[in-house]
């Protein structure tokens, strides 16, 4: 009598070792498959060419001084929203309240822009909607932090609920100030200059000093270092004696008052005005990039710098083929749903095996279960190889009979 | 007045309603689905496109059930993308959801814009889906104005909570499925496909949601394209908690938040900055209920447990 | 002649290099309790667990019944009415009793084809009547509603759906409120839970793994009266153990395993407790361990009435008093989860005491220092200079995604105000410790959990004997680590003893702690069963104490040096 034993036909593994050549190799390719994708889907929908896509594409944003200088900019912006929410994610606090903690900054620098803005000298004026700007940031963000490190709420849903509250009482002080139904507030005084007459610099200028910063304060400060272990385990920061209440109120601290300058910023440097879209959903996208780039500041600049650059490049491919303003959102989601994947291939590997039929007799009988022993199975493992990898995401292992 | 508040109180409620049960299916197998306002934009978008298709024959129902049925076909695919990421390709729940809403709103939007705001089809076939279920004759006395003069994707948003509540509380199905969100390994080692589990929530969920976003453009506004389908998304997903991962609970959860998403539009006297501040309420007292109930820690009102985690079945 | 219900021939099952089980021949007749004795990780688990469908053996069958089983899921081993009792329980918390019992339930069978010609059967009889005929083909075209039915019958959660787990209950005797929540439950009324799931299934094989470990002993009591109901009843039981006074209490017959080999299977009747230890833990080998005699010895730390209790509210450390002396090393045997860890992390101030004293004699200062209800920070703060190598290397005691460096830097990252880390010594420290300990690294950068787990264990015995402690405390330091790893460790541990540190070394072979020990310290169940002398000690003895607590309780103490 036999039976007939089958083992599943694949199954997943944990890979215990990246190779980081592999991994970004998975990456850019995925990058490079999702603009085909996109290129793809546009020119179904519009049936112009491929080539009018890359075209407007580059044109959109390499295409004159101004949209270099806008595509620099908008990724100084969101690589400085990442910035600000990376210590939570590193200490592995999902707070996903990054776009009401800007907003709140962005409402605390409008509260001094209006009590103050012409009425005091522009200097008193910047440092009060500053320090505002910060009050407010830490403010919406050290609420989560409490009740996380007081009864363990859940932070997720928390500072997703805080978001709206935020962009509620925004517009509640829009239509308080103005009394009128516009959705905007705007501002003449007391605003910070362009540096130099160019306006995209400050920015640009501010996200690389913090970026630095920031990155000297994860790897080489003891609070860095504290709040990577808080995050990494629980049970050895305890060991170890770090107050883990106390690092999560702090780091929640920081990145509300990261939160609360870019607020700031926006208002007092870019926009000059205040609305509940001021923040334009970047405190989203930012904690997107943040985790998609592990926390690795590199990472995140390149990661903002090619979603702005799929951004502006679609809204001028959008603007060419009069596609609409929803059109860089679809461009974008294409994009980060590629980027997304990538973390699967670089985290398992998909070990296939080869259907076997191996022969069992139900004889009980030791002597004759030993002459008909099956011969070993050895396990070839097929070496990865980094300058194969975009081919060989699926790597596998074959298990067969020899 | 008091009955037209109630009146499109219930109707505006009914959005959250069909968001919120969606979403409660998706989160008690223990994914926080953020995608649901996506999802919900792209059931808007295959409500119009199929309702648009049938509007040719003239049959109110046919017109109802294409629509529906494209709806939660669209909001379908959405949740079995979130699905892929989330169950079999392990990624982190929140950035696939918010990714899966980006892309949902930015489709809403593009064809919308295509379409162009204003389409007079939708509003034809609106007609269908805001026609009164029992009929014109049914008094004009307040009690009939207010329960009985809805479309029927009203009474059918209320028959599907009311059935996934029961589904959910009283058979074995729902019980599996609890299983699953709290302890995928103990429901795995009881002999549960937890994986099987996971996707049809996932895709299910998010069809019923699906049909919120098209009720929206379809019932509440007319036929008229308009985004803040998104918005309403947020405040299903607030709904959810409110509600305590209850549909039953969030049938009248629904009727308060849409009390309060239209009481600003009809309150006379009260200035555009008071408006917003009532629009606060829904989302504060989200955040209160989640601030309380963590620090009762009472475990039947807890979030699923292992809401937000993977299920990796180690290599055995 | 017995029915054999269940019989495993030459089961293997390898993990990575480390043997579980090799060539393990073991049986099961109907209706009777087997009792499966052994040491920590001689194999008794993983060999049930091939049993539950857990493992796939490498090598071997199973037969049950007779006929060859092949159980690839915890499913195949129910259908072949296997049903094992894990010691960590498999039971949602927030559900009740009863809807655990039936989470995962399949439906009846509903066999539409054998209805189906029950059915024309009948309408042949039937000659004269052409309502009946009719009657029975309405029947038959209605057959897959009626398993439509059938089935949103079952899926319904009736309220009486408990009723058919009742009767289970009541038929083997079970006291228990089906409609309690878990989480309401202590640990043996789940355990019972975990029983009637096993039985409402249909299971006519039961496994238990360390189903006393976690009970009182009226409980176990109880537990005994239920297994030999169930064994009354035709069922075959199979208990996982290493409490000899249990095998004796309860069982039939006993299978002894030892480091993954099956060393006999005896009658109980035929046994008793002392033949049973020496097949147990085997013959005395003599280790290659150069034990010095302690010099020097002062009293370094004294603890005095440790009592504290686990998450599930019950003793895990109940009572217990000694002393550490330095320049001695104190060894702990015990059963795992006798207390060892509790233990440990009390002293290290980890760990909530409710009631006892925990002294430090100060070698500097001569003074008494209070370590009771402190912080690690705090006990840090008052000069105590205490190392804990915990259990749980890459869990507690290190990080797995950081490298050497920011490892080392655990311990000293705190010193000094400068808000900036000090990385320069602590890559001193890594280096002295790669290059003294002989630890395999690809490079300095390379995360720890990459790295074996004998080089795990190196670099963080290495940064516990750094901070130059005055007491170590080390919990199975060598658990899964080479005979190298393991002797580097009872080198290292060796010099630190004569260099006058207290060393508390918690471990799970009698050999090495007999062996290295200058003391050994016997905890059973939380309460300190013995301390003995470990030059002047047998590993039956150490072995009876683990088990049991002697009405007379012997405490040894080296000669303390009062100069």
């Amino acid at each position: 009598m036999f039976k007939t034993k089958r083992e599943p036909l694949f199954h997943l593994v944990k890979r215990i070792d990246v190779s980081k050549k592999y991994a970004w190799a998975v990456r850019i390719g995925a990058f490079l498959l999702s603009i085909l994708v996109c290129a793809a889907i546009s020119s179904l929908l519009t049936d112009k060419s491929i080539g009018f896509f890359f075209k407007y594409l580059f044109n959109g944003t390499f295409g004159t001084k101004r949209t270099i200088w806008n595509l620099f900019h908008e990724t100084a912006i969101l690589l400085l929203v990442s910035i600000a929410v990376t210590p939570c994610f590193k200490m592995k606090f999902w707070n996903i309240g990054g776009e009401g903690q800007i907003l709140m900054g962005a409402l605390g620098c409008s509260v001094a822009l209006v009590f103050m803005g012409g009425k005091s000298s522009d200097g008193a004026t910047i440092v009060v909607s500053l320090i505002l700007a910060f009050v407010f940031g830490i403010a919406w963000a050290v609420i989560p932090a409490f009740f996380k490190a007081r009864w363990n709420t859940n932070e997720t849903l928390l500072t997703l609920m805080m978001n709206y509250i935020a962009v509620c009482l925004v517009n509640y002080f829009i239509k308080s100030v103005a009394s009128s139904s516009t959705g905007t507030l705007t501002f003449k005084d007391g605003l910070v200059e362009p540096i130099g007459g160019n306006q995209f610099i400050l920015f640009i200028i501010v996200s690389v000093v913090l970026t630095v910063l920031m990155w000297v304060y994860l790897k080489y400060s003891k609070h860095g270092y504290e709040l990577t272990v808080v995050g990494e385990s629980e049970n050895t920061s305890r060991y170890v004696g770090i107050n883990n209440k106390l690092v999560i109120i702090r780091t929640l601290i920081l990145c509300g008052a990261l939160c609360g300058l870019i607020g700031f910023l926006l208002v007092s440097g870019v926009n000059h005005s205040l609305g509940d879209a001021t923040v334009e959903g970047r405190g989203f996208t930012g904690l997107l990039i943040s985790w998609l780039a592990h926390f690795n500041p590199l990472a995140m600049g390149l990661t903002s710098f090619l979603f702005v650059f799929i951004d502006n490049g679609a809204s001028q491919v959008s603007n060419y083929a009069r596609l609409g303003a929803s059109y860089p959102k679809v461009m974008t989601g294409i994009f980060f749903l590629f980027i997304i994947a990538t973390e699967f291939f670089i985290n398992y590997k998909i070990v296939f095996k080869k259907m076997k039929l191996k022969e069992i007799s139900s004889n009980g009988d030791k002597d004759i279960d030993k002459e008909v022993k099956e011969p070993q199975e050895n396990d070839i493992d097929i070496p990865k190889d980094d300058n194969n990898a975009q081919e060989g995401i699926t790597e596998m292992i074959i298990k067969e009979k020899i | 007045m008091f009955t037209v508040i109630l009146t499109q109180a219930i109707r505006f409620g009914l959005v959250f309603l069909y968001g919120s049960t969606g979403e409660i299916i998706i989160e008690k197998s223990g994914h926080l689905n953020l995608g649901i306002p996506g999802i919900m934009c792209l059931g808007a978008v295959g409500g119009c496109i199929g309702a648009n298709l049938a509007v040719g024959s003239g049959s109110t129902f046919l017109i109802i059930l294409t629509g529906i049925l494209f709806s939660m076909l669209f909001a379908g695919f959405g949740g079995a993308l979130y699905g892929v990421f989330t169950i079999s390709l392990r990624c982190n729940q929140n950035v696939t959801g918010l990714t899966i809403t980006t892309f949902g709103a930015g489709v809403l939007g593009f064809w919308g814009s295509k379409m162009g705001r204003l389409n007079t089809t939708f509003y034809e076939a609106s007609k269908s889906f805001t026609a009164p279920m029992f009929g014109d004759n049914v008094g004009s006395d307040w009690f009939s104005s207010i329960f009985l003069s809805h479309g029927p994707l009203v009474y059918l948003g209320i028959a599907i909570a009311i059935i996934v509540a029961i589904i959910l509380k009283k058979t074995r199905t729902g019980l599996s499925l609890n299983a699953v969100g709290e302890n995928p390994a103990v429901a795995d080692a009881s002999g549960i496909n937890v994986n099987k589990y996971k996707y049809l929530a996932c895709i299910l969920g998010s069809a019923i949601s699906g049909i919120g976003g098209a009720f929206y453009i379809l019932d509440c506004t007319r036929g008229s394209l308009e985004y803040v389908i998104e918005a309403m998304g947020w405040l299903s997903v607030a709904l959810v908690i409110f509600s305590l991962w209850k549909p039953s609970i969030s049938i009248l959860g629904s009727f308060i938040f849409g009390v309060l998403y239209i009481l600003p539009h009809y309150i006379a006297g009260v200035s555009f900055a008071d408006k917003e501040l009532l629009k606060i309420i829904p989302y504060l007292v989200t955040a209160l209920v989640l601030i309380i109930i963590s620090f009762f820690k009472k475990r039947e009102t807890q979030p699923p447990s292992s809401l937000g985690l993977s299920y990796f079945r180690e290599d055995r | 002649m017995h029915i054999n219900a269940v019989q495993m021939v030459g089961v293997t099952k390898t993990f990575g290099s480390v043997v579980a089980n090799k060539d393990v021949n073991i049986s099961i007749r109907k209706g009777e309790i087997l009792a499966i004795l052994g040491e920590n990780g001689s194999g008794k688990t993983s060999l049930m667990n091939m049993l539950a469908g857990i493992y796939f053996p490498d090598d071997g069958k199973i037969f049950v019944n007779g006929e060859e089983a092949i159980i690839k899921s915890p499913m195949d081993a129910y259908k072949h009415k296997i049903g094992m009792i894990h010691q960590h329980f498999k039971l949602v918390d927030l559900f009740t009793a009863g809807d655990n019992i039936i989470l995962g339930e399949e439906a009846p069978d509903f066999d539409i084809k054998a209805k189906k010609t029950l059915l024309k059967e009948e309408r042949i009889n039937i000659t004269n009547n052409k309502w009946k005929k009719f009657l029975i083909d309405l029947k038959i075209v209605c057959l897959p509603l009626g398993k439509l039915v059938a089935k949103l019958k079952f899926n319904w959660l009736s309220r009486d759906r408990v009723k058919v787990v009742q009767a289970v209950a009541d038929k083997y005797g079970f006291d228990i409120d089906l409609n309690k929540k878990i989480y309401d439950m202590s640990v043996s009324e789940k355990q019972t839970v975990e029983i009637i799931k096993v039985l409402y299934r249909g299971a006519d094989i039961l496994i238990l793994d360390e189903p006393t470990a976690v009970l009182t002993p009226q409980e176990i009591e109880k537990l005994f009266v239920v297994l030999r109901g169930m064994r009354d009843n035709g069922k075959s039981i199979i208990i996982i153990t290493h409490k000899l006074n249990e095998v004796m209490a309860i069982s039939d017959r006993v299978s002894v395993l030892r480091k993954g080999e099956l060393i006999a299977t005896v009658d109980t009747k035929d046994t008793d407790e002392k033949r049973l230890t020496e097949m147990m833990v085997g013959e005395r080998i003599e280790l290659n361990i150069e034990r010095t005699t302690p010099k020097n010895v002062k009293k370094r730390l004294s603890i005095h009435g440790l009592t504290c209790r686990n998450r599930e509210g019950l003793y895990a450390l109940n009572n217990i008093s000694f002393s550490v002396n330095s320049g001695e090393i104190l060894g702990i045997a015990g059963i795992s989860g006798s207390g060892q860890r509790e233990l440990l992390e009390s002293i290290a101030g980890l760990q909530k005491i409710e009631l006892g004293v925990i002294q430090y004699d100060d070698p500097k200062t001569e003074k008494i220092v209070d370590l009771r209800a402190k912080t690690p920070n705090q006990i840090k703060e008052l000069g105590v200079r205490l190392s804990f190598v915990p259990e749980d290397r890459l869990g507690m005691g290190l990080v797995g995604n950081m490298d050497l460096t920011d490892n080392m830097m655990l311990r000293s990252y705190s010193k000094g105000h400068s808000i900036f880390l000090d990385r320069k010594s602590p890559t001193e420290l890594a280096q002295t410790i790669v290059k003294d300990l002989e630890v395999v690294t690809p490079n300095m950068k390379t995360p720890v959990r990459r790295l074996s787990g004998g080089n795990v264990q190196k670099i963080l015995v290495g940064r516990e004997i750094a901070s130059a402690p005055t007491v170590i405390m080390a919990a199975y330091p060598v658990r899964g680590l080479d005979i190298n790893s393991s002797y580097t460790i009872y080198n290292l541990m060796n010099k630190q003893k004569e260099n006058g540190v207290a060393v508390i070394f918690v471990g799970e072979d009698l050999d090495v702690l007999l062996a290295l020990s200058d003391r050994i310290m016997v905890i059973c169940s939380g309460k300190v069963s013995g301390i003995v002398d470990a030059r002047n000690t047998t590993k039956e003895k150490l072995g009876m104490l683990m088990t049991s607590i002697p009405e007379e309780i012997e405490v040894f103490s080296e000669p303390i040096n009062e100069n």
